[in-house]
């Protein structure tokens, strides 16, 4: 390999920590700016030149050596003081902003790494019988100042219908929130009872607590015409047990950290036991719950995905000068849509109409509302089928519904405002919902129409607006 | 008689801004490269800019102003003692110049980086998943043997051939 070429190699090198690594380029133009007003004062009082140098904001001790030794630490302790409101953050080239900084070997995050399409495979053994189990990171959705990670687990307790829980892991640690619904529902609907699972660092901490709550089951308020009120949350104890504990599975070796946790279900005391490894997640997990048999579920395979990217790039890829005049079709957290679609839409206005984009990953393809085509092929991208039990098939069919009534309204040059109350049937395999939608006109006038979506086994076979 | 006014503070402040935020990423990213870790290219890129805006160069020209930049950029990151990333040609200026030059000179590495989000994703799984356990996770190349099933020396091989490959698929996009 000639020079030139191990130098371009590097370049990838540096190119991949900045792209996967969270380490992109930092916004430092205010502490620049403070640090040289900072170094023309200290010029007019008769001060060391070297009073602009230390201004600055530092982040390595050589410089702040020099800092003290130049005796101006007065200057850098002002401008230290200030980084905070000075200097931006660094937005990453994804969607999400990114952590401000890599994972350190301690940080609780990163051992659960939630990106989107994450994939890990488990056997599951109950005395002497096993299955495969799979949980997913199928959406990640904004919500206030985290991001709520949802986990889809098939397959498990060899049931057909899959099970979704809710995660976020940041600089605190890693979080698991409950959700307030009636069933196993892919929809988050917070409810304030959320704990850290795994706080950071790492070994900080040997005990500590979380509330979440109890395990879903068939509400009988609900079916004696009563109102249905959140359960009341358990109470969970963690016990650190152990960090980096070696941990045999199969031919691997992991370095785990061990956390045991106790908590008291209506049908009985049950013990957890929790293996996490570093840039992996959940490698083991055990639990008993009263007198039944312990459960035992151990990791196969864990298959990260790639970062998604950045949908203005892409859109731009494909469409050149023309994608600066797009705009996005939003997709709030209370929307069906967000914790179902991974498509992202955008919106380009010409002078003979609206056009839509669909951008799924890096692909690029125009979409018209009005084509059953485009819609399954946005079906099959999404891959809904081995998710299609219990609430999913509602969920996906809503969320198609109000992705239809949103791109309508955008075509109209109007708002989709809200819907107006929804009917929906089931059958095997299939789903039919009958939205009826409020669309606002600039001018604040409003107009009503009627959205019909139809699935059978994953795939739309009807998107009709005003019956066509 | 007409008097001379000396222009106001916030034009000198606002034409110093616009140079920060015109060439700061690309300065961070080349000393990155160089083999600075995120602090130190932090304390670097301030401290070139510093000197940037207390002693201008006479031509204030984009190109010019770049180039002054990287050079000072770069003998900064040789006084600051650390090693430089593996194959970076820190010895040899004109090279070391001339690649970064084709790799990011025109925009600071963004097209860069948008070619390599495109390429990553025509990996296989296999060695995309190496990359995200190596780059995003941390993890040593030994570390990755075990999740990987590989041996020290295949993950070693594997990582090697993806960076290999990450440089020509970019280079046929980027050309």
């Amino acid at each position: 390999m000639t020079q030139r070429e191990e130098a371009e190699v590097a370049f990838v090198d540096a190119a991949l920590e900045e792209r996967l690594g969270a380490a992109a380029p930092p916004d430092l133009t205010g502490a620049i700016l403070r640090a040289c007003r900072g170094s023309s004062v200290a010029r007019n009082a008769g001060a060391s030149v070297h009073a602009a140098a230390a201004a600055r904001t530092r982040r390595t001790p050589l410089f702040a050596a020099v800092v003290v030794l130049g005796g101006i630490a007065v200057v850098g302790g002002v401008a230290i003081a200030t980084r905070g409101s000075g200097s931006g953050t660094a937005l990453s080239p994804q969607q999400e902003p990114k952590p401000d900084r890599p994972a350190g070997a301690m940080d609780a995050a990163a051992h659960f790494p939630l990106a989107l399409g994450n994939r890990w495979e488990y056997r599951e053994v109950c005395g002497d019988t096993n299955h495969d189990v799979t949980v997913v990171v199928t959406a990640r959705v904004p919500m206030q100042d985290v991001v709520i990670a949802q986990l889809t687990t098939i397959g498990a307790d060899r049931s057909r219908e899959p099970a979704f829980a809710f995660w976020s892991a940041d600089a605190q640690g890693v979080r698991l929130h409950a959700s307030d619904s009636l069933l196993v529902d892919p929809i988050f609907s917070p409810c304030n009872v959320d704990g850290v699972v795994l706080p950071s660092p790492v070994g900080a901490e040997a005990k500590w607590g979380w509330r979440t709550l109890p395990p879903k089951q068939l509400p009988r308020g609900v079916a004696a015409g009563g109102r249905r009120r959140t359960p009341d949350p358990i109470e969970c104890t963690a016990t650190l047990l152990g960090v980096g504990e070696k941990l045999q599975i199969g031919e691997q070796t992991f370095s785990c950290v061990h956390v045991r946790v106790d908590s008291a279900l209506p049908a009985g005391n049950r013990v957890e036991h929790l293996f996490f490894a570093r840039g992996i997640g959940i490698v083991r997990r055990t639990w008993q719950t009263g007198e039944e048999p312990e459960v035992c579920r151990e990791l196969v395979r864990f298959l990260p995905a790639m970062p998604p990217p950045d949908r203005n790039h892409v859109l731009a890829l494909s469409l050149g000068d023309a994608s600066k005049g797009c705009s996005w079709i939003d997709r709030p957290a209370t929307d069906d849509a967000a914790w179902t679609l991974r498509s992202e839409f955008a919106i380009e206005t010409r002078p003979d109409g609206v056009r839509f984009h669909r951008i799924f990953g890096d692909k690029v393809g125009p979409f018209d509302p009005t084509s059953l085509a485009d819609f399954e092929a946005l079906a099959r991208d999404e891959d809904f089928g081995p998710r299609m039990e219990g609430l999913f098939p509602q969920r996906m069919t809503v969320g198609l519904a109000r992705l239809l009534a949103r791109l309508r309204a955008a075509q109209l040059g109007q708002r989709f405002e809200r819907d107006n109350g929804m009917s929906v049937e089931i059958g095997p395999g299939s789903s039919k919902v009958t939205l009826p939608v409020l669309f606002t006109a600039p001018d604040g006038s409003t107009s009503k129409h009627e959205i019909v979506v139809r699935t059978s086994n994953a795939i739309p076979t009807a998107v009709l607006f005003d019956g066509r | 008689m007409t008097d001379v006014v000396a222009p106001p503070a916030d034009q000198h402040i606002e034409s110093d801004e616009a140079i920060i935020r015109s060439h700061q990423r690309g300065v961070w990213r080349f000393l990155r490269w160089l083999g600075a870790d995120p602090a130190l290219a932090d304390d670097l890129l301030q401290e070139a800019f510093l000197l940037l805006l207390q002693r201008p160069p006479v031509d204030r020209t984009e190109p010019a102003v770049a180039a002054w930049l990287r050079t000072t950029a770069a003998n900064l990151f040789r006084s600051s003692g650390r090693r430089a990333r593996w194959g970076v040609p820190l010895h040899d200026g004109d090279l070391l110049l001339a690649v970064w030059q084709e790799k990011a000179g025109i925009d600071g590495g963004d097209g860069y980086q948008e070619a390599l989000a495109l390429c990553l994703q025509s990996l296989p799984e296999r060695t995309r998943q190496a990359l995200d356990l190596r780059y995003r996770h941390g993890l040593a190349e030994d570390a990755l043997a075990g999740p990987l099933g590989l041996r020290a020396g295949g993950v070693k091989t594997l990582l090697r051939r993806a960076r290999e490959l990450l440089a020509q698929c970019i280079r046929a996009k980027t050309r």
